[in-house]
C-alpha cells in the first residue's frame, strides 16, 4: 500500500525519483497503482514526510 | 566551539560555511537525501527543473548573495540578464523604459515621476499596503496591474498583500544595483560550490539526517537526532519558522513559539515548460500584467543552456494564487501560457506544474515580516527565508538575514564570557 497524505503540497519534488515514472502532479502527488513497485524512494524525497508506504 | 546547523537550505548551508571558516566545528544535519531545500536542481527528462526557484538571483553579480559567496570563496558565476526584466502588454514586450508608451498621456507623466521618486529612494509610505499607496498617488488600472505581476513574480504575493514601505525599500534596492541573474548551473550550481566550501572549511555535512529536537539552555544545547544526542554551544534553524518553533519549544518561551507559529507561509504555483526552440529569447524576467494569475515568465536556458537537452530550452512561469485551491489555482495559470505565448500547443510541452505552500511554501513569512536571526535563548538562531531584514527579497534576502544572524553571534560572544 501507498498513499500519500494530506501533507502533500504538490511541490513535485518526488516526482523525478520515480523508477517507473508512476508519480503525476497537480496540486498534489498521485500515484499510478499499477505502475508503483513499492519501492519507497518517493517517500525518501518527500521534503513533507507527506508519503506512507506499507510493505 | 560547536555549531549545528538544522537544515541545508541556502539560509543553513550561507550560516554553515560562514561558521566553519570563523573556526566553528560545524555539523549540518539535512533530512533529504541531498542538500539545496528549495534551491536546488530537480532533472527530470534531461531538463533541470528545479525543487523551488526560478533559477535567478534577484540582485544578480552585485547583491548580497553574490557578495556573500565571493566573500565564503564559493566560485559560482552568474550570468547578468540582458535585458533585465520587460512588461508583456497586449501581446508586445515594452522594455522597463518603454512602458510608460503603453500609459494614457495624462498618466504617463506621474508614472514617470513616480517611479523616478522610487529609484531614489525619495518615496515614503505609512502604514498602507502598496496598492492602497499606489492609489493615494495614481490612479491607474494599468500601473496597479504592474504593480500587481511585479510583487507576484517577486514575493508571490499581490501588491495589496504587502506593506508598501517594505516594497519601496525593495525598489531602491533593485534601481542601485540595477541587475538580475542566472547561476551557472542553476539553483544548484550555487549549492555545490557551497558545500564544497563547507566540506573544504572542515565542516560536515549529514544528510538523510533529520533533526527532531533541541533542548538544554542558552549557549548549551542538545541537537537530538535519530543516532542520539549532540552538544553545541550554537544552533542555527533553517528548518521554516514552524517546524523551528516546533523542534525549539523546550528552550524558547511560549510567547515567542506563539508568534513564529503565527506566521503564515506564502504560496505559489510554478509551471515548467519544454521549448524546442527559446520562445522569450533572453534570460530577464518577462512581467506579464495582463494574465490572470500567472505574474511572470523566464527563459534561464538563454543564460545557462546545460539547463535543458541540447537544443532545448526551459521556460518557467510564476503565479500567486488568489485562492486556496491550489488546483484550480494552477489551470488558471496554464490557461494563462496559452494566452501568453503564441502557438502554446505546437511550440511548448508542460513538463511540470508544482505548487508550493504550508511548510514547503515560496516563503516561509510575507515579504514585510521581519523576524530578526536571534532569539530569546542566547546562540539559537534562525536563518531562512522566513529571516530576511527590510527591502530584501528572495535568495539575497536570505543572504542578508545571515550577515545579521553573524553580527549579532559575534557581538554576543564578544559581550560575554562563553
Ligand atoms: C516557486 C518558487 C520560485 C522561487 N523563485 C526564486 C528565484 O527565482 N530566486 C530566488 O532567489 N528565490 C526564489 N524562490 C525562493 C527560494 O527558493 C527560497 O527562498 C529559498 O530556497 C529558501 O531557502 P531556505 O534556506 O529558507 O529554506 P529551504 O530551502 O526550505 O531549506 C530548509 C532545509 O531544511 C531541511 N529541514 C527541515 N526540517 C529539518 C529537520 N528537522 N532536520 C533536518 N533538516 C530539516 C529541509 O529538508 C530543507 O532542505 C522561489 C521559491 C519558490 C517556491
Amino acid at each position: 500500500m501507498i498513499r500519500v497524505t494530506e501533507r502533500c503540497v504538490g511541490c513535485g519534488a518526488c516526482m523525478p525519483f520515480c523508477p517507473k515514472e508512476a508519480i503525476s502532479v497537480m496540486g498534489v502527488a498521485e500515484i499510478d497503482a499499477g505502475r508503483c513497485t513499492l519501492c519507497g524512494r518517493c517517500a525518501s524525497y518527500c521534503p513533507n514526510q507527506a508519503i506512507e508506504v506499507e510493505r | 566551539m560547536r555549531a549545528v546547523v538544522v537544515g541545508a537550505g541556502l539560509g543553513g548551508l550561507l550560516a554553515a560555511c560562514a561558521l566553519a571558516e570563523r573556526g566553528f566545528r560545524v555539523r549540518v544535519h539535512e533530512s533529504l537525501p541531498y542538500p539545496g531545500g528549495r534551491f536546488t536542481n530537480l532533472e527530470f527528462r534531461g531538463f533541470q527543473l528545479s525543487t523551488g526557484a526560478l533559477h535567478m538571483i534577484p540582485h544578480g553579480r552585485r547583491g548580497p548573495l553574490a557578495e556573500m559567496l565571493a566573500e565564503l570563496g564559493a566560485g559560482v558565476e552568474i550570468f547578468r540578464s540582458e535585458p533585465q526584466a520587460v512588461f508583456r502588454i497586449g501581446g508586445r514586450d515594452y522594455g522597463v523604459d518603454e512602458v510608460y508608451s503603453a500609459f494614457s498621456t495624462g498618466e504617463k507623466l506621474r508614472a514617470m515621476k513616480l517611479l523616478a521618486m522610487m529609484k531614489l529612494g525619495r518615496a515614503r509610505a505609512g502604514e498602507e499596503s502598496y496598492a492602497e499607496w499606489l492609489e493615494r498617488h495614481l490612479r491607474s488600472e494599468l500601473v496597479m496591474r504592474l504593480a500587481d505581476a511585479f510583487t507576484g513574480w517577486c514575493l508571490s504575493l499581490r501588491a495589496h498583500q504587502v506593506p508598501a514601505a517594505e516594497v519601496l525599500a525593495q525598489v531602491e534596492n533593485l534601481a542601485r544595483l540595477g541587475e538580475t541573474g542566472v547561476p551557472d548551473g542553476g539553483c544548484r550550481g550555487v549549492v555545490d560550490a557551497l558545500v564544497e566550501v563547507l566540506e573544504s572549511n572542515g565542516g560536515e555535512l549529514r544528510v538523510r539526517s533529520r533533526v527532531l529536537g533541541v533542548s538544554g539552555t542558552s549557549w548549551s544545547f542538545r541537537v537530538h537526532t535519530g543516532e542520539g544526542a549532540e552538544e553545541a554551544e550554537v544552533v542555527v534553524c533553517n528548518a521554516g519558522l514552524h517546524r523551528s518553533a516546533e523542534l525549539a519549544e523546550g528552550v524558547l518561551p511560549p510567547e515567542y513559539v506563539r508568534m513564529l507559529r503565527g506566521v503564515e507561509s506564502v504560496p505559489g504555483v510554478k509551471i515548467s515548460v519544454a521549448c524546442d526552440e527559446p520562445v522569450l529569447g533572453h534570460s530577464g524576467v518577462v512581467f506579464t500584467p495582463d494574465a490572470e494569475r500567472v505574474c511572470g515568465m523566464n527563459e534561464v536556458t538563454n543564460a545557462v543552456p546545460e539547463l535543458a537537452p541540447p537544443g532545448k530550452h526551459l521556460l518557467m512561469a510564476h503565479a500567486a494564487p488568489a485562492g486556496g485551491d491550489l488546483r484550480r489555482e494552477a489551470e488558471i495559470a496554464l490557461r494563462d501560457l496559452h494566452r501568453l505565448i503564441p502557438d502554446f500547443r505546437k511550440r511548448c510541452r508542460v513538463l511540470a506544474v508544482q505548487t508550493y505552500r504550508g511548510e514547503w511554501p515560496v516563503n516561509h513569512a510575507p515579504s514585510g515580516t521581519h523576524i530578526p536571526p536571534e532569539t530569546p535563548a542566547g546562540g539559537l538562531y534562525l536563518v531562512g527565508d522566513g529571516v530576511k531584514p527590510r527591502g530584501w527579497m528572495e535568495t539575497d534576502g536570505i543572504a542578508m538575514g545571515v550577515r545579521e544572524m553573524l553580527e549579532h553571534l559575534s557581538r554576543a560572544l564578544e559581550e560575554s564570557s562563553v
